[in-house]
């Protein structure tokens, strides 16, 4: 049924008088809603691929056939048509009359492709245990080196201390 | 002498490595705990579809994954974090600056409900008539509750209680942690939109076409609204005002404590977008090819942008940006 032809765009309009600022064709149909967020957009599309926008390239991890960004929209003619009833591309038509619905699995056996055993207590994100476990090795990484330091620059003046006293009264005993 | 100042500068050494690991890892903190998340479908509970968040002016992509399936499933975006469905039935979660998959869970069925991720928790339904909560950070599966239909409505949570709708005509209100049942509310039809919550009230459409407002303590019936159409669309609460659309093509604006009309305007198709309302005003997406900004106290039409395509993405505003994804055929 996607013969190329089923392009999506995903746009960026003014908030305030709806002019277009960009735009960005995807492989497929946008029925996926956008989240914006740390400063970046992200959006699925029915091309499979979810998009990621930003103001700065960092890498593309699963390199991807993906059309080119076009700055004008070029979809191809449009025939509008209700679309409750005659978008019959998509599996998913909501006809509630006509319940499509898949049996549901028993209960007990979803693959338990991820890994872990059920806890009720949640640990907190693993980003934050990271970085926390970072910051607390830094901050003994760097008393220890601070107290070596100490330690090693306290040695010579002891010892040099120590011997003052007598060349102080040698000296005084001189005088 | 020599060797204490080989070891000194070794400590040193030591010492500059310790402060970079300690501002990377802050710079990485701050990056991460910033609070323009994205946590749920349109935002959050009350379906605002308003992030606080800058956005880019420019169509650069930062990275791209590739699923199995299509994907109609909204992303949530929590700690660094991406959390999305699929049609391949699988709920994946990415890292949001790479595009790194972090971890993913193989549900048996298409996944177009989109994740809500709240207190290290993802909560998600999918069309194995399953609703699920899993683990943020690793993905493992802490409960599901097994509805008698397709789960395509996205889970909202709000006070330790998570409210989704299914197919089997329900909407239903479980415990965050527990996944018990608290309860649940039988309409005529599918439940395919996403309930709002707003003071204390779970606002809701079906299929019915009816559009609905319960207490979200008990599930009690509060007000009704009958609208002569299917009620796909999901709500916003804004103002004292609940604001959605119908597959007849109306937008309507409902008091929100009695849902008594305050104004229904009219395009030419369905509204199965869910609006957005920021600052006074209702944007949201027809399949007449139109994205309307709409005066929210009076319905009034402030602009409007025609684009040749149905509009079924439900609008995004951030930095004075919408982002809109229409549907072409």
């Amino acid at each position: 049924m996607r013969i190329g032809t089923n392009t999506g765009s995903l746009y960026a309009l003014n908030a305030s008088n709806g002019n277009m600022i960009w735009n960005y064709t995807t492989g497929g149909l946008i029925e996926s809603s956008t989240a914006v967020a740390g400063g970046n957009v992200y959006v699925g599309s029915d091309d499979g691929n979810v998009y990621a926008f930003g103001p700065s390239s960092v890498t593309t991890l699963t390199p991807t056939t993906m059309p080119s960004p076009s700055p004008t929209s070029s979809e191809p003619p449009f025939t509008p048509a209700l679309p409750s009833q005659s978008s019959s591309s998509s599996s998913r038509s909501p006809t509630p009359t006509a319940s499509p619905f898949e049996k549901p699995s028993p209960m007990t056996s979803p693959s338990e492709k991820a890994t872990g055993t059920p806890n009720p207590i949640q640990p907190p994100a693993m980003s934050q245990e990271v970085v926390y476990g970072a910051v607390f090795a830094a901050v003994a990484a760097i008393t220890i080196a601070l107290i070596f330091v100490v330690r090693r620059r306290q040695q010579p003046r002891l010892s040099s201390t120590a011997t003052s006293p007598s060349d102080g009264s040698t000296g005084s005993s001189g005088l | 002498m020599r060797k204490t100042s080989v070891l000194l500068a070794v400590f040193i050494l030591e010492l500059l490595t310790s402060l970079l690991i300690g501002l990377s890892t802050g710079l990485y903190v701050s990056a991460s705990s910033s609070g323009d998340d994205w946590p749920m479908f349109h935002h959050d509970m009350t379906h605002s579809g308003y992030s606080a968040s800058t956005a880019p002016n420019t169509n650069q992509t930062l990275w791209t994954y590739k699923t199995g399936g299509e994907v109609y499933s909204s992303p949530a975006v929590a700690n660094g974090k991406v959390y999305m469905g699929s049609g391949d039935g699988v709920v994946y979660c990415l890292d949001a600056y790479m595009g790194g998959l972090i971890w993913n869970y193989t549900t048996h069925g298409g996944v177009e409900s989109s994740p809500a991720v709240v207190e290290g928790r993802v909560f998600v339904g999918s069309n194995d008539g399953n609703v699920y909560c899993f683990d943020a950070s690793i993905g493992s599966k802490l409960w599901n509750y097994t509805t008698g239909n397709n789960v395509a409505s996205s889970p909202v949570v709000a006070n330790g209680r998570v409210y989704v709708g299914s197919h089997d005509h329900n909407v239903y209100c479980f415990d965050a942690s527990s996944g018990a049942k608290i309860w649940n509310y039988t309409t005529n039809s599918w439940v395919s939109s996403s309930p709002a919550v707003a003071d204390g009230k779970v606002y809701v459409g079906s299929a019915d076409r009816n559009f609905y407002c319960l207490d979200g303590s008990n599930g009690a019936l509060l007000w009704q609204y009958p609208t002569g159409n299917w009620v796909e669309s999901s709500p916003a609460v804004d103002n004292g005002r609940v604001c959605f659309g119908t597959d007849g093509g109306y937008v309507y604006a409902l008091n929100a404590s009695d849902g008594a009309l305050i104004w229904q305007f009219g395009t030419i198709f369905s509204v199965l977008s869910s609006p957005a309302l920021v600052n006074g005003n209702v944007y949201v997406g027809s399949n007449d090819n139109n994205i309307y900004c709409l005066n929210g106290s009076s319905g009034a039409v402030l602009w409007k942008y025609d684009r040749g395509h149905w509009i079924m993405s439900s609008p995004a505003v951030a930095d004075g940006k919408i982002y809109e994804g229409p549907v072409c055929a």
